[in-house]
C-alpha cells in the first residue's frame, strides 16, 4: 500500500527533531569549549593523580587492612619505627631510640621532640598509650601485637612497652600499619557510648602526625589527601603537595588514561600492555621483587595429599619454568616457603633453598612409594573467580599431572565462597590456588601464620592444614630468641621440613610492575609496602608532561 | 457482556497490593538463596590474617551466628524502622550506600531512556514514512547495531575513539575532582541547576554524554523497530485514509492520529527497556566509572553480602514495578479508550 504523504509534512516533524539534535549537539560543543579536558593545575604545586581499582572501605589503622587502606594509613599516620627506603631494614621514625631488655619483655622507646598532630595536638608518651589500648580494645587488626600486655607513659617523651613473653618480630609488628599512632583527642572528641573507639569517624577521616590528611572521600568516585602543615619532616624541597585518586576500574582506560598524561602512576596495567608502553618515551616501569609468591596449598590432612610422597611426586611433576609464561616472565621460580626479598629482615638469604624442578622420573618414584604407586586419583583444585592466572596454572597442572596417571578437577569460586570452603575441615579441597603477600617486615608472620599447628582452620591461615610438632616448636623458639642469626638459623630449618615434606607447590615470586609519566619523580618501591606509595618523596615536574 | 469499570482508585489499591506481595516473595526466595551459597561475610570483613576469636566476634556482632529464619526476621523488622543494615564489603549502612549510588545510576538510566526514546521514535517513524527505501535500511541496520553490539565492547570503542584520540570527552567519573556540588537530589545535573552552579552543571553534561549514548543505544534500537512496525500496521488503517481525505495535512494525520496510536506498544517497550537500562547499566557503568549500582550490585553477589544483596535487590524489584505501574497508567492518558482494569 502506498502512503501518499507529501514533502510538506516530512519536512516539519523532520525539521523539529533535527533543530533539537542540532541544539543538543551546539550544547555538546559549547561544553567542550568551554570546559576544555585540562587535567594539570598551574605549575607552581606538585600535584598527583593516581587510579586505583576499588573504592576504600576505610581507612581506620585499628580496622584496615586491605591495600586501599593501607595506601591511606601509610601516609596519613606515622608509627614509632619504619621501614628504609626499599629495605626492610628497621629505623626511627616516631622513636629517635630504643632499647630492649636482655629478656625481651620491655622496649623503651624515647620520642622525637616538636611533633604535632594534624590538627596542632602535641605528640608524647599518652598518645602512643591510647594509640594502643584502642589497637587491642577494637580488636580486629591486633593480631600483630598478641604478646603486648601493657603500655606504660614514663614520661612525656619515653613510653614503655611490657610484654607478657619475649616476642622477637616486636620491632617489625611495630613498623605496620597496626602500629599507627592515631590522636588520642580526636578520639574522645568523636566517641559515643555505642562506639567508645571512635570507629565511625575514623573510618572515613584520619588525624595523625603523618605528612597528609584526607581531605575528602567521594564514595565509589575519589579521594584525595592534602599536605598536613604541621609535618614533623617539613616541607623544605620537593614533595607531592596533593594527591587524587579516581576508581578505574577497567585496565584498559586505566592505559588510556596514563598515555595521555590524565593519571602519573598506576600499579594497575596489564602486563600484555608493558612491552608497548616500555617503547613510549613519556612512560617509565619499574619492576620490583615484591614480599608476593604464588603457591598452591595441598591439603596435607586428608585425601592423597596427606600422603608426603604423593605431595613429593606433585612437586616434581610440576612445571616451573612453563608457568612464568603465565605472568609474562616478571618474576621467577618461589624458593622455599616464604618470599625471597623477606629473608633480608632476618640478616640472611635462601639461596641455598632446595628447590624442585620438574623431573618426571624422580615424581614417579615417590609415586611408587606412596598408597597409589600407579595413580589413578582424582584431585580437586579451587581457584578464585576473576583471577584468571589461577585458572590458567590449574590447566598447567591437568596437564602436567596426566603423566602419572593423576586427574585434576578444576573448581572455580568466588572469593568469599573461597575462604568458606578451604577454612571448614569438611570441605576443604585438595589444592588451593593462593596468592601470599606479606605485610611485615619479619619472617614470624609469615611462617607462624601458615605453618604453626595453631593455626589450622578454623581460625587460621594454615590452609595446608600442616600439622608438625617439630615445625611448630622451631617456630614457638624463633619468637623467643632475640639473636638475629640464630633465629635465621632456626628459620632455615623451618624452611627445610617444609620443603622436605612437600607442604605446598610454590610456584612463583612475581615481581610488582609499576607505570609512571616520566615527569614523576621520586617513587621507591618497598617489598613489604606493595602496591602503596611514597608520596613525601615524590613529586610531579608539570613541565615534562606531554 | 457489561464492560464494569472499577475506576483508577481501585486499580491502583489492586496493583500495590500486588507489589507488596511480590516483594516479601522475592525477598524470602533472595534472602533464603544467599544461604545456599557457603559464603563467611565475617571473615571477610576481619580480613585473611585475623584469628578465630576475632572472626567470631565480628559475626556475634553482626547476628551471623543466628538460625537464617531469625536473621530473616531481625531483617524484616529493621527494614521497617528504615534501617537496611550494614553492608560488610562497604563498611557503611546500605541505605547511605544505596543514597549514593541510586541516583548515580537513575541519572543515567534517565538520560539514556531520555535518548533512547527520542532518537528510537525519530528513527522508527521515519523508516516506516519512508519503507523500503536506502534511508528505511541505514535506520533498521543502526537498530540492528544496538541489539546485536555487545554494551561493553560498546562502550569502549567509544570511550577510545572519543576520549583516547579525540579527547571530546573525559574517560569517566560523573564530575571533575576539582568542582565541588552541593548534593540535594544525587542527580547531579539536577542538582547544578538548583543551585546555579553552572561549571558543575556543563562539567557532569560533560560526564554523561559517553555513557548515556552508550547505554541509550541498547533500548533505542529497540524502540525503532517496535514503532516502525506500529507505525507501519497504523498507518496502512482506514481511519488514516479518512483523516486524509478529509483535507488534513500530512503533520497532522501523522503526528496527531497516527503517531499517538502508534505509542502504545511503544510504551509497553518502554517500561520494559528501563528494566533492560538498569541491568545493562552495569558494564557501562563499569567502563566509565560511573559510581553507580551497577558495580555495588556485583561486589555484594560476589562477596555474599547479605544486607547489600537484599537492600539492592528489592529496590531495583521496587522501580522496576513502579516504572511499570506508571506506563500502564500512561497507557489511559495516550488512548483513553484503553481501561485497564477491564472486566
Amino acid at each position: 500500500m502506498s502512503l501518499l504523504l507529501s514533502k510538506k509534512a516530512l519536512t516539519k516533524i523532520q525539521g523539529a527533531i533535527i533543530a533539537i539534535v542540532v541544539i543538543v549537539a551546539a550544547i555538546i560543543g559549547a561544553v567542550y569549549y568551554v570546559t576544555l579536558p585540562s587535567p594539570s593545575p598551574p605549575p607552581q604545586k606538585s600535584e598527583l593523580h593516581y587510579g586505583w581499582v576499588t573504592d576504600m572501605t576505610t581507612v581506620d589503622p585499628g580496622t584496615g587492612w586491605s591495600t586501599d587502606a593501607l595506601m591511606i594509613i601509610r601516609v596519613c599516620y606515622d608509627r614509632l619505627v619504619q621501614l628504609n627506603g626499599s629495605s626492610l631494614n628497621i629505623v626511627p621514625s616516631l622513636a629517635t631510640n630504643w632499647t630492649i631488655s636482655p629478656d625481651g619483655l620491655t622496649y623503651t622507646f624515647n620520642l622525637r621532640q616538636g611533633v604535632k598532630f594534624d590538627d596542632g595536638t602535641p605528640f608524647d608518651a599518652a598518645a602512643v598509650k591510647k594509640s594502643f589500648e584502642r589497637q587491642l580494645g577494637i580488636g580486629q587488626q591486633s593480631q600483630n601485637f598478641i604478646a603486648l600486655d601493657n603500655v606504660e607513659v614514663v614520661n612525656a617523651s619515653t613510653v614503655r612497652f611490657n610484654l607478657k613473653s619475649p616476642f622477637a618480630p616486636f620491632l617489625g609488628a611495630l613498623a605496620t600499619c597496626a602500629g599507627s599512632i592515631v590522636n588520642p583527642t580526636a578520639v574522645e572528641a568523636h566517641k559515643t557510648a555505642d562506639d567508645p573507639w571512635a570507629l565511625g569517624w575514623f573510618q572515613d577521616h584520619t588525624n595523625g602526625t603523618g605528612p597528609y590528611i584526607l581531605q575528602e572521600w567521594k564514595k565509589g568516585s575519589s579521594w584525595t589527601l592534602v599536605q598536613n602543615p604541621n609535618y614533623w619532616g617539613g616541607w623544605k624541597g620537593q614533595h607531592l603537595t596533593k594527591i587524587t585518586c579516581s576508581i578505574i576500574t577497567e585496565p584498559a582506560t586505566s592505559r588510556m588514561m596514563i598515555q595521555k598524561g590524565d593519571t602519573d602512576i598506576s600499579f594497575f596495567i596489564s602486563r600484555e600492555d608493558i612491552p608497548e608502553l616500555q617503547m613510549d618515551p613519556n612512560i617509565k616501569i619499574v619492576e620490583y621483587p615484591a614480599l608476593s609468591t604464588l603457591y598452591l596449598t595441598l591439603n596435607n590432612m586428608k585425601g592423597p595429599c596427606s600422603d608426603v610422597h604423593v605431595r613429593r611426586a606433585l612437586s616434581y611433576a610440576f612445571d616451573y619454568t612453563s608457568v612464568l609464561s603465565i605472568i609474562l616472565f616478571h618474576g621467577h621460580q618461589a624458593k622455599g616457603a616464604v618470599p625471597s626479598a623477606l629473608w633480608s629482615s632476618a640478616g640472611s638469604s635462601n639461596e641455598e633453598t632446595f628447590q624442585y624442578q620438574r623431573n618426571i622420573t624422580k615424581a614417579q618414584e615417590e609415586l611408587a612409594q606412596s598408597a597409589y604407586p600407579n595413580g589413578g586419583f582424582t584431585l580437586q583444585y579451587l581457584w578464585c573467580s576473576g583471577v584468571d592466572e589461577e585458572r590458567r596454572i590449574g590447566e598447567l597442572l591437568q596437564s602436567n599431572l596426566r603423566d602419572l596417571n593423576i586427574n585434576v578437577q578444576l573448581v572455580e569460586q568466588t572469593w568469599a565462597t573461597l575462604t568458606a570452603t578451604t577454612t571448614n575441615p569438611e570441605t576443604a579441597m585438595d589444592i588451593v590456588c593462593l596468592f601470599e603477600f606479606g605485610f611485615a617486615p619479619d619472617l614470624h608472620f609469615v611462617m607462624y601464620d601458615r605453618f604453626h599447628s595453631s593455626r589450622i582452620p578454623p581460625g587460621g591461615y594454615d590452609w595446608n592444614y600442616f600439622n608438625s610438632t617439630q615445625a611448630s616448636s622451631l617456630l614457638d623458639q624463633a619468637v623467643l630468641t632475640t639473636n638475629m642469626s640464630q633465629r635465621a638459623s632456626i628459620y632455615h630449618q623451618v624452611d627445610d621440613i617444609l620443603v622436605d615434606e612437600a607442604v605446598s607447590i610454590w610456584a612463583y615470586e612475581e615481581t610488582k610492575i609499576v607505570t609512571m609519566g616520566a615527569w614523576v619523580h621520586g617513587f621507591t618501591p618497598n617489598p613489604c609496602w606493595v602496591e602503596t606509595y611514597n608520596f613525601y618523596d615524590m613529586y610531579v615536574v608539570d613541565s615534562e608532561k606531554p | 457482556m457489561d464492560v464494569i469499570d472499577l475506576g483508577m482508585r481501585a486499580f491502583l489499591i489492586n496493583r500495590i497490593l500486588w507489589m507488596a506481595l511480590v516483594l516479601v516473595g522475592l525477598s524470602l526466595i533472595t534472602f533464603f538463596l544467599a544461604f545456599v551459597v557457603p559464603a563467611d561475610p565475617a571473615r571477610y570483613f576481619a580480613g585473611p590474617h585475623a584469628t578465630n576469636a576475632q572472626v567470631e566476634a565480628l559475626k556475634r556482632q553482626f547476628g551471623l551466628d543466628r538460625p537464617p529464619y531469625e536473621q530473616y526476621l531481625l531483617y524484616v523488622w529493621r527494614l521497617f524502622h528504615g534501617d537496611l543494615g550494614l553492608a560488610l564489603h562497604t563498611r557503611s549502612p546500605v541505605l547511605e550506600d544505596l543514597a549514593v549510588r541510586v541516583p548515580a545510576t537513575m541519572e543515567l538510566a534517565i538520560v539514556s531512556i531520555i535518548i533512547g526514546t527520542f532518537v528510537g521514535v525519530f528513527v522508527g517513524v521515519i523508516s516506516a514514512i519512508k519503507k523500503d527505501t536506502v534511508i528505511d535500511v541505514i535506520a533498521r541496520v543502526f537498530s540492528l547495531g544496538g541489539v546485536a553490539l555487545p554494551g561493553f565492547f560498546l562502550a569502549l570503542i567509544m570511550q577510545y575513539i572519543f576520549y583516547s584520540q579525540l579527547s571530546w570527552f573525559p574517560a569517566g567519573g560523573r564530575i571533575d575532582t576539582d568542582i565541588p556540588l552541593q548534593q540535594i537530589t544525587g542527580l547531579n545535573l539536577l542538582d547544578s541547576l538548583l543551585t546555579l552552579n553552572l561549571p558543575a552543571f556543563l562539567s557532569s553534561l560533560q560526564h554523561v554524554v559517553l555513557p548515556a549514548l552508550c547505554l541509550s543505544y541498547i533500548s533505542l534500537a529497540t524502540i525503532a523497530r517496535v514503532t516502525r512496525s506500529s507505525m507501519l500496521e497504523v498507518l496502512s488503517q482506514d481511519y488514516i485514509k479518512a483523516a486524509r481525505s478529509k483535507g488534513l495535512s500530512n503533520f497532522v494525520v501523522i503526528y496527531k492520529h497516527a503517531l499517538r496510536n502508534a505509542l502504545i506498544p511503544t510504551s509497553t517497550v518502554i517500561g520494559l527497556t528501563f528494566g533492560n537500562i538498569l541491568g545493562g547499566a552495569v558494564l557501562i557503568e563499569f567502563v566509565f566509572r560511573w559510581p553507580g549500582l551497577g558495580m555495588y550490585v556485583t561486589d555484594s553477589f560476589l562477596t555474599v553480602d547479605f544486607a547489600a544483596i537484599m537492600g539492592t535487590t528489592l529496590l531495583i524489584v521496587l522501580i522496576y514495578l513502579i516504572v511499570n505501574l506508571c506506563v500502564d497508567v500512561l497507557y489511559s492518558v495516550i488512548d483513553p479508550r484503553v481501561n485497564v482494569m477491564q472486566k
